[in-house]
């Protein structure tokens, strides 16, 4: 019986009768129940009774078969109904019709890439939360909980972490100790930085010049401005030419009384640089007997000093140390003052108390019995000499006369003249014109001796040859520096704007 | 003869001379700006950069909304694609210029990051639009898709029909090319166009080794077989060659679109974060 289901599940039976002693179910013609189907083998199934039993056959097995068993014959199945002794009553179902062969390629394959899984608006959706979240979201939850560090020096949090995905740069060195606090410098969200913040550490910061005198050069800029931060290591400051020639290049137009020279390159124009200390007029000092070749002459013999036996860098380095009488001059020039007392010196000091100093050694000397000078105490009266001679008999006297000495101008010029220029005092009779000891204010005042060790002394100050401090060639001069750095632009040259050696804020300048 | 006309040269180049006129004063302005501490975002300049970038940015994220308005008048949308394109690349440099070349582990790098990835997406995508449907063309000699897996079709019915008489070992090879044939599956399926498993070919190959070991195999019918088989694996590999194409040509835009969104969340943060750190 061949079954076939119709649409709304209406079943029709078509029933056939076959005589056979064994019913072959395939595509062969041949066979008793020809399925022509080309899913189906030539021989797909075979019944066939064996004694008392129906055995169904197919090319993997053969087995016993009851009534209401379901046997599969490719896309058919056959339902055993009834068996009896001469019959066998089947039904033919076909459950696997053939589809429709384009149907069943277009549904086997997926030919898009939407079809693959890929999805641009969920992917556009996840990609823009996750950056939503995760750059924007926590950084600004992190910022937004301030400070991620309680102290300047804590090491980053995994807060400040977060809150630094927002930072624009590298921090510079300077200010790397609070890189993790932003608040320090940004103290009010979507506010610019304030100069405030700034001053909290830079408190004695002082202008460039006065701002009430030069209300159209920018002086009230904010820090900001010049110093940008979050551009590297090095700190941001504003060191291009252009901004510091805009007045000075042309100071009669800008800069009003001032006194200061024009410059507007330093490689093309700038002025010559002072040749001359503030102490240069008060001291004196030949370096030319100081670095002979031949030797200085030295307590135990000659000596061949160099520089640096009086120029030390300080301890701190960059700079020099004042040179002291005390270290590096008292050794070979002692302070005498008297020829029969060889071993007294005087202190260095102001004039009243080298005189003081002076003073008490004579009123000493007065009291010593045993002071002989030239074989003789020196208020003994000679055989024949009379007590109206000019030579004194009183030891007091003596020693009175001896201090009036030391307030003569020749004293003054015999013991300290060979440094110092000796001026008149009234009330002493003589002193020192005084020497100016304080570190010379030079305009370049960002000169550092440190950076510039390599080069032996003598390129750039010629002491060899000279005779006086205020002498030419002594301080460097303009070519000196030349010789290696060139202007803002200077290509063969180390190119030098401005700020390279004058620094902005000035300090004889008001605070900011 | 007049050249060939495609997006890059639209409208006799004039987006071409506009985008690299772009670029031009954009890269001469750089050279010439001495901003103090180097050149950075931040800067006049900078900010300039920054405000031509970002306006860029939205202008071409439009372009999403724009090629979907069919119809509409104004400017043809050839003439957007083509100033999509050459802005969008005159964007890489601008942006790039805005950063100063200065970058780092933070969102203002991730929004560039996002940024050149999305024009480098784009770049694919123009390369591929001016490449590919070419290739398709040559490939489907003309016709569809549909038409050719049709044909498919029906050489699978004319294959039953044939092999109706057939032996069940070759048979079962037929069925075994009738049941388990597919065009395209997944994204990496796709790709690989006609350099994959087919089990068509597999049917084709065994049944030619078939007839091979045993000659008496050799009649008519089989000689149809082999012939209908190997028809379908030519119309197969054309079929798997155009949904190979078409998943390139398309493929870009997977990166594109999505990147486009994250590109703008991010620059919505680039621009909060520097105004929070003012």
């Amino acid at each position: 019986m061949e079954v076939r289901r119709r649409k709304k599940g209406r079943v029709s039976r078509r029933s056939r009768s076959i005589t056979a002693k064994v019913l072959r179910f395939g595509r062969r013609p041949s066979c008793e129940v020809h399925l022509d189907d080309a899913r189906v083998r030539l021989t797909q199934l075979r019944l066939e009774v064996r004694g008392q039993q129906l055995w169904a056959l197919d090319d993997d097995e053969i087995r016993p078969v009851q009534i209401g068993d379901l046997l599969p014959a490719g896309p058919y199945e056959v339902r055993v109904t009834a068996i009896t002794l001469h019959e066998v009553t089947v039904e033919l179902e076909l459950v696997r019709p053939l589809e429709d062969d384009f149907e069943a390629l277009m549904r086997d394959s997926r030919l898009t890439l939407e079809a693959a899984g890929l999805s641009q608006r969920r992917w556009a959706l996840r990609g823009a939360v996750a950056v939503a979240m995760l750059a924007v979201g926590l950084p600004l939850l992190a910022n937004w909980m301030g400070p991620g560090a309680s102290t300047p020096r804590a090491p980053p949090t995994a807060l400040s972490s977060l809150a630094s995905f927002w930072s624009s740069g590298e921090i510079s060195q300077a200010h790397r100790s609070f890189a993790q606090d932003c608040a320090v410098c940004h103290a009010t969200a979507f506010e610019q930085v304030t100069d405030q913040s700034c001053l909290q550490c830079h408190a004695d910061i002082t202008h460039h010049a006065d701002p009430s005198r030069f209300e159209d050069a920018g002086l009230q800029s904010r820090c900001a401005s010049c110093h940008m931060e979050h551009n590297g290591p090095q700190m941001a400051t504003a060191d291009r030419q252009r901004d510091c020639t805009h007045c000075h290049a042309d100071p009669d137009e800008h800069l009003g009384d001032s006194e200061l020279p024009a410059v507007s390159d330093f490689g093309l124009d700038h002025p010559e640089l002072p040749t001359r200390t503030r102490v240069s007029d008060a001291l004196r000092f030949p370096h030319i007997d100081h670095l002979s070749a031949a030797g200085t002459k030295g307590p135990d013999g000659p000596e061949d000093l160099v520089c640096a036996d009086c120029h030390d860098f300080g301890p701190l380095g960059g700079t020099f140390a004042p040179v002291r009488m005390e270290t590096h001059c008292a050794r070979c020039h002692p302070i005498g003052f008297e020829e029969w007392a060889p071993d007294r010196t005087l202190p260095h000091g102001p004039p009243e108390d080298a005189l003081s100093a002076a003073a008490d050694f004579y009123r000493g000397a007065a009291l010593d019995p045993t002071l002989v000078i030239d074989g003789r105490a020196p208020w003994q009266r000679r055989p024949g000499q009379t007590r109206q001679s000019d030579r004194t008999t009183d030891p007091g006297a003596w020693a009175t006369e001896r201090i009036a000495t030391t307030h003569t101008r020749g004293f003054g010029d015999s013991v300290c003249g060979d440094c110092h220029v000796i001026g008149d005092d009234p009330a002493l009779g003589w002193t020192i014109v005084d020497v100016d000891l304080t570190v010379p204010r030079w305009a370049a005042d960002r000169f550092d001796h440190g950076s510039h060790e390599s080069p032996p002394c003598e390129t750039c100050h010629r002491a060899e040859t000279a005779h006086e401090l205020g002498e030419s060639g002594l301080l460097p001069e303009l070519s000196d520096c030349r010789s290696c750095h060139g202007g803002a632009d200077d290509d063969d040259r180390t190119a030098s704007p401005c700020v390279t050696c004058h620094g902005y804020h000035r300090a004889d300048q008001p605070e900011m | 003869m007049a050249g060939h006309r495609t997006i890059l040269t639209y409208g006799r180049y004039i987006w071409l001379k506009l985008g690299a006129g772009l670029i031009g004063l954009s890269c001469a302005a750089y050279a010439w700006h001495e901003p103090i501490g180097g050149p950075n975002g931040g800067s006049g300049l900078g900010y300039t950069f920054g405000v031509i970038g970002a306006g860029l940015i939205a202008w071409l994220t439009w372009f999403g909304v724009r090629k979907r308005q069919h119809g509409r008048s104004g400017a043809p949308l050839q003439a957007w694609l083509s100033a999509h394109v050459h802005l969008g690349l005159a964007l890489a440099v601008i942006a790039t210029l805005h950063t100063g070349f200065q970058f780092g582990l933070n969102i203002h790098t991730l929004a560039w990051g996002l940024m050149m990835a999305t024009i480098g997406s784009g770049m694919f995508g123009v390369v591929a639009y001016l490449t590919l449907p070419r290739i398709q063309t040559a490939n489907l000699r003309g016709r569809a898709l549909t038409d050719v897996l049709q044909e498919v079709a029906s050489v699978d019915v004319e294959l039953r029909r044939a092999s109706r008489d057939a032996d069940d070992e070759l048979n079962r090879w037929v069925q075994h090319s009738d049941g388990h044939c597919k065009v395209g599956g997944g994204l990496i399926t796709q790709l690989r166009g006609p350099r994959v498993p087919c089990a068509n070919h597999e049917a084709l190959t065994a049944i030619q080794v078939l007839v091979s070991n045993d000659r008496h195999l050799e009649s008519q019918s089989v000689r149809q077989l082999l012939g209908l088989l190997s028809r379908k694996s030519r119309l197969l590999a054309q079929a798997r060659r155009e949904v190979q194409l078409r998943a390139w040509l398309r493929l870009w835009l997977f990166a594109h679109v999505p990147l486009t969104f994250a590109l703008l969340v991010a620059l919505a943060g680039h621009v909060l974060s520097v105004f929070f750190f003012w």
